[in-house]
């Protein structure tokens, strides 16, 4: 009989091969040996996918594989968490709610960055695409969240960006929550100064770093 | 040399032959809240109505400067006329028109005559612009490239997984999409247009193996099928993919802002012109007649055949920044002669 390691080193090549029947299963047979659900994703699923995160950020391998490890991870993750109560949940590193902007229908790069980032100890909200500034502040509102993700592909749909950031403070809401932007069109630094924004990346891994960064820096001025 | 016309000068460069000075154009959407203010001509509205649209294209040549008309200022045309809803974001005047959802079987895929839909509007604009310009000033057309349009019709983070998981469907609707593409194509070089820009956003995040399986094959086709010169331009890193580009057989190959013009013109060694690539936001809409006669100036040393932005131009971009491009490549060639 395999171990709890073993089924967890089984779950997470499962996501780092692809291989959604492997990872269904080892899910399976893990609940069935009494592995704690969160362990099963924290320590198994979740190490899948981060590596598949960093191989795509050093290069290794193109987009349709990390869309399609993400597929894996949350199909297996809910199967895994189906029956653990809200209560038992471990807390999160922070809350954060994310969507690629209004006008814009290209939520693959927010689909990879809710994928890891939920690996990575981060309690998300994906709102998908086309999501105007209003949705984002109310499910930010509505789930306490720490922080705001918005993602464009298009040169045409980064004002957006800009928009959202000036309700939010317009609103008197800017500096409630972490604004992080990002995504393939992202120009750099100066646009991120322009808008306001408290971070960009236009990398999964480079964006987890900037995040930890942001939650640890708003951590230490609150205590 | 002699002053050409801008048809001359545009048609000579894309095809890597002698020209007067480097051209200006834009072989991406050109649509923004200034000139449509100038134009009367407002989007949603200009997107999906034949005059409208006419008249903001122009706007960006008689108004901004640049040195060819292109329209349409979305990439949905071939997906409306197919049949898939679009959202044109209704009373909103600065959004582009996005696809929103395709088909439920892919057995029998509709195969629209480029006088369809949107297609025939954007073909309809051409013969307003055509009849407004007369023939000296290039018109130029962005075609949904087939990998971009099966996604459209299959929704792209489908089509993503399916390049793993179903190659097969993958080929099934290219062998729909390129032919929509190209007859879209062939159709507007009949009707006057002097250049076809195939535009293939989705292509490039497939990574360079897809790319060979998936994209490569159907541009050759689509390209080879057109009689006039022929652009592609892909968004984002690009240089990984570009040996594959040249290999598609079009006339130009247009850059996005983060490839470096040098590595790419290297990369290309002469085999085809190279459009690009002014950072359409960081510099275009950010930064003052300055900056964009830098960034102009800069990429007209390092060789680009046609000054261009590198993606579509930003609706916030102002007109005088996009004429300040034209005036930094004519300071440019003052000081050359």
């Amino acid at each position: 009989m395999a171990t709890k390691d073993e089924i967890l080193a089984k779950l997470a090549n499962a996501v780092v091969t692809y291989k959604e029947a492997d990872a269904m299963a080892g899910v399976k047979e893990a609940l069935e040996m009494g592995i704690p659900p969160v362990d099963i994703v924290t320590r198994g699923l979740s190490v899948g996918i981060r590596t598949v995160g960093e191989r795509y950020g050093q290069g290794k391998v193109a987009i349709p594989f990390v869309m399609l490890a993400a597929k894996i991870m949350d199909k297996a993750t809910k199967e895994a968490l189906s029956k653990v109560p809200a209560d038992q949940m471990p807390k999160p590193l922070a809350t954060m709610v994310i969507g690629t902007v209004e006008g814009d229908i290209h939520d693959l790069g927010s689909n990879i960055v809710s994928a890891v980032f939920s690996a990575s100890g981060f309690k998300v909200y994906n709102l998908g695409h086309d999501v105007s500034p209003d949705t984002f502040i109310k499910k930010a509102e509505e789930v306490g969240a720490d922080m705001i993700g918005a993602s464009a592909l298009m040169t045409n749909t980064l004002q957006q960006q800009k928009i959202l950031g000036d309700k939010l403070a317009k609103q008197g809401l800017r500096e409630k929550y972490i604004y992080l932007v990002g995504g393939g069109a992202f120009p750099g630094a100066e646009w991120c100064e322009e808008i306001g924004a408290d971070g960009f990346a236009t990398d999964v891994t480079i964006g987890l770093e900037v995040a930890k960064k942001c939650v640890a820096e708003r951590k230490k001025q609150t205590n | 040399m002699i002053n050409m016309t801008q048809k001359e000068r545009l048609v000579s460069a894309l095809m890597n032959k002698p020209v007067d000075k480097t051209p200006v154009v834009s072989v991406t959407q050109t649509g923004t809240l200034e000139l449509m203010n100038a134009a009367n001509a407002y989007w949603p509205a200009a997107h999906r109505d034949a005059k409208l649209m006419a008249d903001l294209a122009l706007a960006a040549h008689t108004i901004a400067g640049l040195e060819a008309v292109r329209l349409p200022f979305g990439l949905t045309g071939e997906a409306a006329s197919m049949g898939c809803r679009v959202n044109y974001h209704e009373d909103k005047n600065d959004f582009t028109p996005t696809v929103e959802c395709g088909f439920q079987s892919y057995d029998n895929l509709p195969m629209p005559s480029p006088n369809e839909g949107l297609m025939g509007t954007i073909m309809a604009a051409v013969g307003i612009c055509r009849e407004r310009l007369g023939c000296d000033v290039p018109i130029i057309v962005g075609v949904t490239g087939p990998f971009t349009l099966a996604g459209h019709i299959r929704g792209v983070n489908d089509i993503l997984t399916d390049v793993i998981l179903d190659p097969d469907l993958v080929n099934k609707i290219l062998e729909t999409t390129w032919r929509i593409s190209a007859n879209f194509a062939g159709a507007l070089v009949k009707k006057g247009v002097d250049v076809v820009a195939f535009i293939e956003p989705t292509a490039s995040i497939i990574g360079p193996d897809f790319f060979k399986a998936y994209a490569l094959p159907y541009l050759k086709k689509a390209a080879a099928s057109v009689s006039a010169p022929t652009v592609l331009h892909i968004c984002g890193d690009s240089l990984p993919i570009m040996e594959m580009m040249v290999e598609t057989g079009v006339s130009g190959i247009s850059i996005d802002q983060k490839v470096s013009a040098i590595a790419a013109k290297s990369a290309i060694r002469g085999r085809c012109s190279l459009v690009g690539n002014i950072d359409p936001v960081a510099v275009l809409q950010m930064k003052g007649d300055q900056g964009v006669e830098e960034a102009s100036i800069r990429l007209l040393s390092e060789g680009v055949s046609v000054l261009a932005p590198g993606c579509g131009i930003s609706p916030y971009t102002r007109t005088s920044q996009i004429a300040a491009m034209v005036k930094a490549r004519n300071k440019y060639f003052e000081h050359r002669i």
